[in-house]
């Protein structure tokens, strides 16, 4: 099932800020912790699944609408209030645009693994490339302060910070599907073309960066 | 709307971009040349201040920004794209070096004349002299550097087509990663960082003609040259142009060599386009030799850019195989000659080459690479096995009895020790072609290295294109210089020439007065 190009056009349209309106709430869900971080092809221990900033992820509220408290957003146009919602919920941020093919399964307070359960990765049904990166971190709890500072301005964070979660990139090159005939985490090129941005970008379409050269064709999430 | 697919589809949209250019001129000329090329006046204020600005992080702007700091100057670092390293840093690994230490342990003698002598006959005898000189007379030295310097590590000697004798130091990480990541780390022990996604806009060049500084554009989004925010960094001492060559823009190839148009591949980084060469030419610098751009004749069709295709044409077939003409069954070249010689050769036998070797040729030709490598290229598709010399001729219609003929006559060759047919040079091991499996990758040559570019001078200045004088206050260096390389450069010379000028615009725009 692929969701038809206007819809999902309009969902990459949506971009960065509508999506930090989701998450705001700010606890972290025990239930996702000891999980694989919603990583695809994670299994790295539980410890390293903490966020960057110590343990406090802002999430989406999911689980306990009592638990859930809101973080009051400073600066930017669509960055401020209280406008949040439930985890999952596409109306929240997308209001009437419809993101969703007709006939998808509601959405609301599903954490990314339940998504998972259809959307296997690495499957015809992966969502990889599908919906933006910021969109699976909120749907596995971590939120905007996760990775960015908690003031304006928002800078891209350090690589140390992916890195904080995802292991190091000799975990992850160990990782990568080792049945592709080159390694997007072991470039030749060295250092500088491993660096988590060059091709997963949160608030935009990822890229391959690879494929400006290359015929690798790589399915990046 | 997002930048989508911005890479992925840059090529295509550089080749739209032909066409629109060649639209936007048209209308241009009739609206008036001065809008066409607005020069940046002198800002009111300058948005930052530093000694020696650089553009571009490849070999030769890395070298710059290491020997300006080393002497003491504050260093803005610039790059428009999202990574650092260019074509430095997807390139072969192969530096030249002509009597050096890895020479001498191995019992070849070696001379800057030789390699010299080497260069300018490739270069068709266009290389400005002094220029070559310099590189060839500094070629030890600077390996030398990048091992004292930066902790190089090289793996062997290689020998490149067009070189008397091996004398090409090859980098134990098989790619110019080797040195940009030592220079990169020691750039950021002397606290220098590159500035990524950070376009050179302008040259700002002062009414007495000295280069003060740029505009440049913070968050820059390549391809869109629109992108990003203006900011001018003022350069007090000097500002140091290293921004590469041109070969993967179609536009300005095409305006140089109107045959090197948008359908031809490039080795080549999604960068190296043409704006700052423009830009130099905008404020008054001279560009040399343009025309001059060079195909690599050990690409393959069955991939794209550089990819794995060149470690096997010329790791391994160049001087343990052959090169077959599929329609005659002949060799029809010297596989170890200049890259234009053999590229030339290519495209007169109508682009329809493959190289080869046997199963002994590939282990010797790939000694101390990766043992993956020959799977990655089948899998890749661009290397063919063939259990037999009957198999091989019949997947790409080959002659078989000229084939076998061709074989023999190579083989009694090897027996005789000298090449009667091409003249090739044998290295020791050299061995007759026999041992199944055979291997082939298919040739088509592709855009690889822009010899044309900013005249310089032997101190790496920027000429004038009105009175021949250098620039005060502009360094040029590497590919987006020219003259060093004349007509063709030789393989592995590249890095010895951005490397060796790059310290020199660097050693000299920090020498310059503050
Ligand atoms: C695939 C390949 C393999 C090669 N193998 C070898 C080899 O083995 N041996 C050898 O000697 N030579 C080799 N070469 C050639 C050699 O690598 C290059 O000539 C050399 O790396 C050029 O270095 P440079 O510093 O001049 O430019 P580059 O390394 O290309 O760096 C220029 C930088 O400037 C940046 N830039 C450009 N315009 C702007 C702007 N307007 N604003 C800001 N930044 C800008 C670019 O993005 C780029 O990062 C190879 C080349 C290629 C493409």
């Amino acid at each position: 099932m692929t969701i038809p190009t206007k819809l999902r056009r309009m969902f990459w349209a949506s971009g960065f800020f509508a999506v930090c309106l989701v998450l705001v709430s700010i606890c972290f869900p025990s239930s996702l912790v000891g999980q694989n971080c919603g990583i695809p092809g994670y299994t790295g221990s539980e410890q390293i699944c903490a966020p960057a900033n110590g343990g406090l992820g802002i999430v989406l509220a999911s689980d306990s609408g009592d638990r859930r408290r809101s973080r009051q957003q400073k600066g930017e146009e669509g960055h401020s209030g209280n406008a949040f919602s439930v985890l999952g919920k596409c109306s929240s941020c997308h209001l009437e645009d419809p993101v969703l093919p007709e006939g998808h399964v509601a959405t609301v307070e599903m954490p990314l693994a339940h998504c998972r359960t259809c959307h296997t990765p690495k499957r015809p049904m992966s969502l990889a490339g599908k919906m933006p990166l910021d969109h699976k971190h909120a749907l596995v709890g971590f939120g905007c302060v996760a990775c960015h500072s908690e003031e304006a301005p928002f800078e891209e964070p350090e690589m140390e910070v992916c890195l904080t979660c995802h292991g190091t990139l000799a975990q992850l090159a160990a990782r990568t599907d080792p049945s592709l005939h080159a390694n997007p985490h072991g470039s030749p090129h060295g250092a500088p073309y491993a660096e988590c941005t060059l091709c997963h970008w949160q608030h935009e379409e990822s890229e391959d960066y690879c494929a400006t050269c290359h015929d690798f064709d790589f399915a990046l999430p | 709307m997002k930048s989508k697919y911005m890479g992925r589809k840059a090529r295509l949209t550089r080749r739209e971009m032909l066409g629109t250019g060649a639209l936007a001129g048209v209308s241009v000329a009739l609206a008036g040349a001065v809008e066409a090329a607005p020069r940046a006046g002198i800002p009111d204020s300058w948005d930052e201040e530093v000694d020696v600005v650089v553009v571009g992080t490849g070999f030769a702007g890395l070298a710059a920004a290491i020997e300006a700091a080393k002497a003491g100057a504050s260093v803005a670092l610039l790059e428009k794209m999202r990574t650092p390293g260019g074509n430095s840093i997807i390139s072969g690994g192969v530096i030249a070096a002509a009597g050096s230490p890895m020479q001498a342990e191995e019992g070849i003698e070696d001379s800057v004349d030789s390699l010299y002598d080497d260069m300018m006959k490739a270069g068709l005898h266009l290389n400005h002299p002094k220029l070559a000189r310099i590189v060839a007379e500094k070629s030890v030295e600077t390996v030398q550097w990048t091992i004292d310097e930066l902790g190089v590590e090289y793996r062997g000697l290689t020998h490149m087509g067009g070189h008397a004798v091996p004398r090409s130091y090859s980098l134990s990480a098989g790619s110019g990663s080797g040195i940009i990541v030592p220079q990169l780390n020691k750039l950021k022990e002397m606290g220098v960082e590159p500035r990524t996604r950070t376009l050179l806009k302008h040259l700002i060049r002062d009414a007495e003609g000295r280069v003060v500084g740029v505009q440049i554009h913070e968050k820059f989004k390549h391809p869109n040259m629109d992108s990003g925010k203006p900011k001018t960094i003022r350069a007090r001492k000097a500002v140091v142009m290293a921004t590469g060559g041109f070969g993967s823009d179609p536009d300005f190839r095409m305006l140089q060599d109107p045959r090197l148009g948008g359908d031809l591949d490039t080795t080549n980084h999604p960068g190296a386009t043409s704006e700052a060469l423009r830009e130099a030419m905008n404020i008054g610098c001279v560009l040399i030799q343009p025309s001059w751009i060079q195909l690599g004749p050990w690409t393959s069709p069955d991939e794209r850019g550089f990819g794995y295709a060149p470690h096997f044409v010329q790791g391994v077939s160049a001087s343990f195989g052959l090169w077959i003409d599929t329609l005659t069954g002949k060799r029809f070249v010297n596989e170890l000659a200049d890259r234009k010689t053999r590229a030339d050769a290519i495209l007169a036998a109508g682009n329809k080459c493959i190289a080869m070797s046997d199963a002994e040729g590939y282990a010797k030709g790939s000694a101390g690479r990766p043992t993956d490598t020959l799977d990655k290229m089948k899998a890749n598709g661009v290397l063919m096995e063939y259990a037999t010399l009957e198999d091989m001729a019949a997947a790409h219609d080959i002659p078989l009895e000229a084939l076998q003929a061709t074989i023999d006559t190579f083989n009694q060759s090897v027996d005789a020790g000298v090449d009667s047919d091409m003249k090739r040079y044998f290295p020791n091991n050299v061995g007759k072609i026999g041992t199944a499996p055979y291997y082939v990758v298919r040739l088509s040559p592709k855009i690889h290295h822009c010899m044309g570019g900013c005249g310089i001078n032997e101190k790496a200045q920027a000429l004038d294109v009105v009175t021949g004088d250098p620039i005060p206050g502009l360094y040029v260096a590497g590919e987006a210089s020219g003259g060093v390389h004349g007509a063709s450069r030789l393989g592995s010379c590249a890095y010895a020439d951005c490397l060796t000028f790059g310290r020199i615009a660097g050693q000299n725009a920090a020498a310059e007065a503050g």
